[in-house]
């Protein structure tokens, strides 16, 4: 009997104690959570943002050759990566005065195909035609139209945004145009950044240089390839 | 002693199995919806097999990503039939973790003392969802990159002290092999790593709690032992489960869509899995398009957070639906909302919707289910004391008795519907204020008048008859 009473008493004063741990556990717990939350958010504002790389080398946009004149139809938009091997670019003959044009009718553009909306790739349409994700629209001169959310952008007047959400119009590739050879070099881009390039919006011209280099490989020969439509 | 018995006998006590492992499970439990976590588990275990398998051949690079995908399909014997189970299996498991969560909310699981088991659950649907954002790139398909670059680029809407932070995190440099090779990481690495750890814990806090009794009260004391009778049951369904994920991959083999290029990647429609295709089209909303998309993907993550917490939030005693008409409601409004916008998204690609449009078909959706689950109640209340089942059979047999009433109920939907669906087109083409538009309203309004007319008297005279 007084064995039995001696194991409950035993039991007891192991549970009181048992209860006492978990107590100490759970304050202790708390303080943790509570400590590495704190450690945490400040831990998370030392990841340094994307700059890696370039930085000690002297930045200047590569001069890369393109395409010539004759390889160049206003029916068929050309596709080419710069000043990445990862960022795309599409390369159009408006077919009549343009903004930023080259060649002998300054109708030769070329812009960023990263819409600044979300950093989709939008089609390029002739005057005329219907993006696929939406037939009843009819282009009304050459123009951008991305499918992702209907952005559309007017190619012949600096890519202006005339339709849908995107916030800017998409960067201009600077181009140039030898009278000699017939041939096009894309020579740098233009403000603002390409998209997911540095800070959405970015104009600055050492910050674009800067931002558009980040995060990829430079060009430093041209591939062109022509478009699927 | 026979040779088979001492084999047994030596299986059984060097494995352990003689110790009562897994407690016996009581015998209401033995029924599907019960089994609807066990089943996403079993998901989880095809995709970690049918994912080894790729692992053999899958190169992650963006020179080989594609053509070994390709190489998997095309040259590996049965290659096909491994990429088509992990891409059905992956439905399967984010189907069966929504079904999962959806009956456990309208059964209220979360209710003490299963408060942490509903938190860690939804965290690990969240990884699911993880699975199916990551895995979705890994073939570099012109699909998959350009839903994949969206996904980043909402990033950048993001308050300036977490979006850089998490772009950062989730792409690196942001280059194409950076993102791809972050992205391979996380869907074979670190979210399995989180998903088993949770498991775990998930499985523990199972094995002391037990499974939920039904929701009605009802009790049954009767326990089935694990083995053999539990562990059969579960072999049966997981087999079952294994076996229409193996049919249907055998009957529709994935087709693989080309490989990723800007240029054909600027002539395609780009549109999500049909998991995100919900939040794709609230991001289409007008008003949520461009700067607004900050409101769009706060307000889900509000929601998201607060069905996390709701243990803390629904603290009501009673886990009946029956006497939980608001948070019912609410689930019902939700599930037919995530609905409605899953196949408006599918039906509506690329395409930007009116905020008018977008707010009427909302509040629709949301008014129907409220006055449906309003009546329903209402109902309820005043048949009390009458068997379910009895008054289920009395109202499937209301068509039979009342052949005018039903006619006349059912020309009203008819009139009804199409008069919303008309009254829909035209907010979407603007013309709102035409005569066409006023006249739909007024149809649509009376329908709606004399349908509740009806209801109400049926209602009424069921009543009468049954009391």
């Amino acid at each position: 009997m007084a064995r039995r009473n001696l194991k409950r008493d035993d039991l007891a004063e192991f549970g009181k104690s048992r209860r006492n741990s978990i107590k100490i556990i759970l304050a202790l717990g708390g303080l943790a959570t509570l400590g590495s939350i704190a450690s945490t958010l400040r831990i998370l504002g030392f990841i340094p943002p994307p700059t890696q790389g370039t930085s000690s080398q002297a930045l200047a946009w590569p001069r890369i050759k393109l395409v010539n004149i004759a390889a160049i139809d206003s029916s068929k938009p050309l596709w080419f990566n710069y000043p990445l091997v990862d960022t795309p670019n599409v390369l159009l003959k408006v077919g009549q005065k343009a903004e930023n044009g080259v060649g002998p009718d300054s109708d030769i553009v070329a812009y960023s195909n990263v819409c600044q909306h979300l950093g989709c790739f939008y089609g390029v349409l002739l005057s005329g035609s219907s993006p696929p994700c939406n037939l009843s629209y009819k282009a009304r001169g050459m123009e951008g139209y991305c499918c992702c959310h209907g952005g559309q952008f007017d190619l012949v007047n600096g890519a202006k945004v005339i339709g849908g959400p995107p916030p800017r119009p998409v960067p201009v590739v600077m181009l140039e145009y030898d009278k000699n050879s017939g041939d096009i070099y894309a020579v740098g881009m233009g403000p603002p950044t390409i998209f997911g390039h540095g800070p959405p919006g970015t104009t600055d011209p050492p910050l674009v240089l800067k931002h558009d280099l980040e995060g990829g490989e430079l060009v430093t020969e041209a591939t062109v390839f022509a478009g699927t439509q | 002693m026979s040779m088979e018995s001492k084999i047994a006998q030596w299986v059984e006590t060097r494995l352990g199995l003689k110790a009562k492992v897994l407690r016996p499970v009581p015998e209401y439990s033995l029924n599907p919806f019960y089994w609807l976590g066990a089943l996403t588990v079993i998901a989880f275990a095809l995709q970690a097999f049918t994912g080894l398998l790729m692992l053999i051949y899958y190169v992650p690079t963006t020179e080989h990503a594609y053509s070994s995908t390709v190489y998997i399909i095309k040259a590996v014997p049965l290659g096909w039939l491994i990429e088509t189970v992990h891409l059905y299996g992956a439905y399967a498991m984010i189907f069966l973790a929504f079904l999962h969560m959806f009956r456990g909310y309208f059964v209220s699981v979360q209710k003490k003392p299963r408060e942490m088991m509903w938190v860690i659950g939804m965290l690990m649907g969240l990884i699911v969802l993880g699975f199916g954002l990551t895995g979705y790139l890994l073939p570099w398909t012109v699909v998959s990159k350009s839903a994949t670059d969206v996904s980043i680029g909402m990033l950048s809407f993001l308050p300036a002290q977490i979006g850089p932070v998490l772009t950062f995190l989730l792409t690196g440099t942001g280059s194409n092999a950076a993102v791809l090779s972050r992205f391979f990481d996380l869907h074979i690495v670190v979210l399995p790593a989180g998903l088993l750890i949770l498991l775990v814990f998930k499985m523990y806090m199972f094995e002391v709690h037990g499974a939920a009794e039904p929701s009605t009260g009802r009790k049954m004391s009767k326990e089935i032992p694990w083995f053999p009778n539990v562990f059969l049951y579960f072999a049966m369904i997981g087999s079952v489960f294994v076996a229409v994920v193996l049919l249907a991959s055998a009957l529709f083999p994935l087709s693989l869509s080309a490989e990723f290029s800007a240029q054909a990647a600027s002539g395609y429609v780009p549109q999500p899995e049909w998991y995100f295709l919900w939040l794709y089209q609230v991001l289409k909303f007008a008003s949520f398009e461009g700067e607004g998309m900050y409101y769009a993907l706060g307000g889900v993550t509000i929601i998201l957070a607060i069905f996390v917490l709701l243990p803390i939030i629904d603290r009501g005693a009673t886990r009946n639906a029956a006497s939980r008409p608001l948070y019912t409601t609410i689930g019902l409004i939700l599930m037919a909302e995530l609905v409605t916008l899953t196949v408006w998204g599918y039906f509506t690609p690329g395409q930007v919707i009116p905020d008018l449009q977008a707010l009427v078909v909302m509040v629709e959706v949301a008014l129907v289910i409220a006055m449906m689950s309003a009546l329903t109640y209402r109902m309820r209340s005043k048949m009390r004391g009458l068997p379910v089942r009895e008054l289920g059979l009395r109202i499937m047999a209301l068509p039979f008795t009342r052949r005018k009433l039903t006619a006349m109920f059912v020309i009203l939907l008819v009139v009804g519907s199409v008069s919303l669906s008309i009254l829909v087109s035209l907010l979407a083409t603007g013309s709102l204020y035409s005569v066409a538009a006023s006249v739909n309203i007024v149809v649509l309004l009376s329908s709606f008048y004399f349908m509740a007319r009806i209801l109400r008297n049926l209602t009424l005279r069921q009543r009468g008859a049954l009391l």
